[in-house]
């Protein structure tokens, strides 16, 4: 086999090529802008996101849809979870309707119902064949575990969607605690900025400790502590230095829940230094981010209180 | 009958034949495969994920095997021009198509064996159960679907070239569900001509979506099967449509010159 | 055909793959495209954009359908043009004429490239069009991910061709198209499972070497209201390509010449 020179210089770069690959990453900016929570509510609710489904360009508004399709048991309705709550509570709430059974107004079904829908036998048909209710029955939830896988490949294919690792530890956390605490510490690596993940890891940790019938409680005490005092160090760093709790709306990045976790999770990281720390370190932890907060008035009141008990 | 079965067999064999067909199956296969390796934490009754993404596959991979084999047919009979000896046997050219379409739907269903029995033995493998009315009913109404499919891809090859008939075809199927939601959406923003229009285009236009068991399958633990007398009006709606595209097929057969 | 120079060669073999996609009338399939995205148009029209946000959300969604559009046509285009001359028998006066393998291969490459940069500018035009700009977005941005959007159908047509000559032609076709939309959640698929041991290290080192054309679709960095690449990564980004297709290139002609006609 004879090889032009060019060919040879050609497979020689070739062989170099990962060096070079690793230094392109045109997509790697800042993950919490391609998620801004508001900006995803409103595409995905929005007629235009209910007629595309699960055709979507971004594995972030797929993750929408299949989430509502899977908790109402393939029923598609329009989109009306409150996704953000679901990743930061675990709760399944509706967002902007009622939920069927309290009197108010229901999300329509994706479908619609016989006395609204033009088609006449195709329409019955297509009731008949897809999974349908009728959207002024109840809704049914079912577990959020079934969606687990999904939400493992939506990292992989993303690892910087910090919801799918926070929603996807939320349900595993249960089955599998100990699943779900390195399920988040992938998150974290990938994610140094999202304080949300080594906040919930630490509550899980916290969790565990309490479960902790081996004696091993204390070494999820400590990591509970190393993963508040993570998180409380991010919240330093990332939140709006002018954030404003009376007008949300004009901080997309950084949502009414995030501001409520970021408190927590500083919250939590001086509990757990009064508690398996020092006071004075405690007080000192609880000064700074109370500064950080523009006051906050759990973290006041705990200062004064250690305060007094240290006197 | 004869004839139509001969044909039939003829399109078979030569999809079996084809290293094409494999090649889906072969991607297919593995991909299913691949979902069986991963362990999604240790967790057990997740079969929703696993049932979602092989319907998936082989609905995509039996709609591409049966698009492009059936739009394929007829331009590669002109093309080679073995046309020519079979119509000058004692064969009408509605035999022909409906041999033809035989052949495109056994094909389809060889396909959907090969997968099914795929999935089957992953699903065994995984200890989880398989919802076998639903799932019976899926792979008959893909057949359903699969002939209006096919019987518009032999009526578009005949008037279009090859590439666009495969286009239009899959764009069709691909879009199927997307249009429905679409009409039902844009409906109440319309006026009365574009009313009229949409009514028009929901009855005229075969919708395809009503075939989609899928959903209904991977969720099958808390749905029941379809009772017969909704199978029984699938059946006659497919058997329509594709009657239509036979019928259209068969007019542009006759108005083009041997 | 004597004395043709090697760019004369390569040019007059580009324009026969162009003349023959338009005696095929495949101009019919970018027709099609275009009348679903203008039907797309008229039902955004119909139901109105309710916000900034499904503003972007669909002209993201219009970009990335242009890019597939493309890239799904170049695939097949490339994939079919040595197949289809070897089938037909016209690779061999072509190849009877003083034109070297590299040099076909290359004029079949370009004409390939060029046929999907068509399907992109047309598509990417009536969808970037027809959307209403209602949040900020960067043309310089643009401009990188229309530069990026032709490399990565360059790096499509190059290693689809190198496929037709190793693979059959419709396990080439479904292979390029899984590795162009599944190599790099393929590549971190891999990469997780081994994360953390190692065969981190070699592992990312090896599955560095599959095209990630991941890297080469800046459309949400657009929609996203992102700002230009560095220019020195925009160059990193043209030199990876460039080196992918001189790969693609080197491999084909060895396969190809060895390979008896």
């Amino acid at each position: 086999m004879k090889f032009a020179h060019w060919q040879i210089l050609s497979l020689a770069a070739f062989a170099m090529v990962p060096l070079l690959a690793g230094t392109i990453k045109p997509n790697d900016y800042e993950a919490s802008r391609r998620d801004n929570q508001t900006a995803l509510k409103r595409r995905n609710n929005s007629a235009i996101g209910a007629i595309l489904g699960e055709i979507r360009a971004s594995m972030a508004d797929m993750m929408f849809v299949k989430t509502e399709i899977y908790l109402h048991n393939g029923v598609a309705y329009m989109p009306h979870l409150d996704m953000e709550a679901m990743s930061e509570r675990g709760e399944i709430v509706d967002d902007d309707h009622g939920d069927g059974d309290d009197g108010e107004e229901k999300p329509p079904t994706v479908i619609p119902a016989p006395e609204t829908d033009f088609r006449g036998i195709i329409g019955e048909l297509e009731r008949r064949v897809k999974p349908w209710q009728d959207p002024d029955m109840p809704h049914i939830h079912t577990s959020g575990t079934e969606l687990l896988p999904w939400y493992r490949v939506m990292t992989i294919s993303d690892p910087t969607n910090v919801r799918a690792y926070q929603i996807g530890a939320w349900w595993l956390k249960g089955p599998k605690p100990q699943e779900a605490l390195d399920f988040l510490r992938e998150g974290m690596a990938n994610n140094p900025q999202a304080f949300q993940l080594p906040y919930m890891a630490g509550q899980i940790a916290l969790k565990l400790s309490d479960r902790s019938d081996s004696g091993d409680s204390g070494e999820h005490i400590a990591d509970a502590r190393r993963f508040f005092d993570e998180a409380a160090d991010i919240v330093i760093r990332e939140r709006p230095a002018d954030y404003d709790r009376d007008h949300p709306e004009n901080f997309p990045s950084w949502s009414e829940y995030k501001e409520e976790d970021a408190r927590g999770a500083a919250r939590f990281a001086v509990y757990l230094e009064r508690d398996h720390g020092s006071i004075q370190d405690a007080i000192k932890k609880a000064e700074r981010y109370s500064q950080v907060f523009g006051g906050d008035g759990v973290l006041d009141r705990l200062v004064e209180r250690l305060g007094r008990s240290a006197n | 009958m004869n004839a139509i079965w001969l044909i039939a067999k003829g399109v078979l064999i030569e999809a079996v034949r084809r290293r094409e067909i494999y090649a889906v199956v072969m991607v297919s296969v593995l991909l299913i495969g691949a979902v069986l390796t991963v362990d999604f934490f240790d967790l057990e009754g997740i079969e929703k994920f696993y049932r979602e993404v092989a319907l998936k596959v082989m609905s995509f991979a039996t709609a591409a095997t049966a698009i492009v084999l059936a739009a394929r047919q007829l331009p590669r009979e002109f093309e080679t021009r073995t046309i020519y000896p079979m119509m000058a046997r004692p064969v009408s050219r509605l035999q022909f198509l409906l041999g033809k379409l035989l052949g495109v739907l056994l094909a389809t269903l060889f396909c959907l064996t090969i997968f099914m029995t795929v999935y089957a033995a992953g699903t065994i493998y995984l200890k989880h159960d398989i919802p076998w009315q639903l799932f019976t009913q899926y792979i008959y109404l893909q057949l359903l679907m699969m002939a209006i499919v096919a019987t518009m891809s032999f009526w578009l090859s005949m008037i279009l070239n090859l590439d666009a008939a495969i286009t239009i075809s899959a764009i069709f199927y691909l879009a199927a569900s997307v249009l429905s939601s679409l009409v039902t959406y844009i409906f109440p923003d319309l006026n009365a001509i574009g009313k009229y229009l949409l009514t028009g285009f929901v009855y005229i236009v075969p919708q395809l979506q009503i075939f989609d068991l899928s959903a209904k399958a991977v969720h099958g633990n808390d749905w029941p099967p379809l009772k017969f007398d909704t199978i029984g009006m699938l059946t006659a709606y497919a058997f329509v449509y594709s009657g239509l595209f036979i019928g259209f097929s068969l007019f542009s057969f006759r108005r083009r010159a041997l | 055909m004597e004395n043709l120079s090697p760019f004369r060669s390569v040019g007059l073999i580009g324009r026969g793959v162009l003349l023959e996609t338009l005696r095929r009338r495949e101009i019919y399939v970018l027709l099609i495209f275009a009348a679903v995205f203008l039907s797309g148009v008229l039902v955004v029209r119909v139901v109105g954009i309710p916000n900034p946000e499904t503003g972007t959300f669909i002209l993201n969604l219009g970009l990335m359908l242009a890019l597939t559009a493309a890239h799904v046509l170049t695939i097949l285009t490339a994939a079919r043009q040595i197949p289809f001359e070897l089938e037909n028998r016209t690779i061999y006066p072509v190849l009877a004429k003083p034109i070297t393998r590299s040099e076909y291969i290359f004029g079949k490459w370009w004409a390939c490239t060029a046929a999907g940069a068509l399907v992109l500018f047309v598509l990417g035009a009536i969808a970037w069009m027809s959307v209403p700009k209602l949040e900020a977005y960067s043309f310089a941005m643009l401009i990188q991910t229309v530069v990026a959007g032709v490399l990565s159908l360059g790096t499509v047509a190059a290693v689809a061709l190198l496929g037709s000559v190793l693979i059959p032609q419709a396990m080439n076709i479904v292979l390029t198209a899984l590795v162009v939309w599944f190599g790099h959640s393929f590549t971190g698929f891999v990469v997780t499972r081994v994360a953390g041991g190692p065969l981190e290290a070699p592992t990312r080192w090896l599955t560095a070497y599959l095209p990630n054309f991941n890297k080469l679709n800046l459309v949400t960095r657009y929609t996203d209201g992102i700002g230009p690449l560095p220019p020195g990564e925009f160059l990193a980004m043209i030199v990876y390509v460039t080196i992918i297709f001189g790969a693609c290139f080197a491999s084909s002609a060895l396969v190809f010449r060895r390979r008896m006609l």
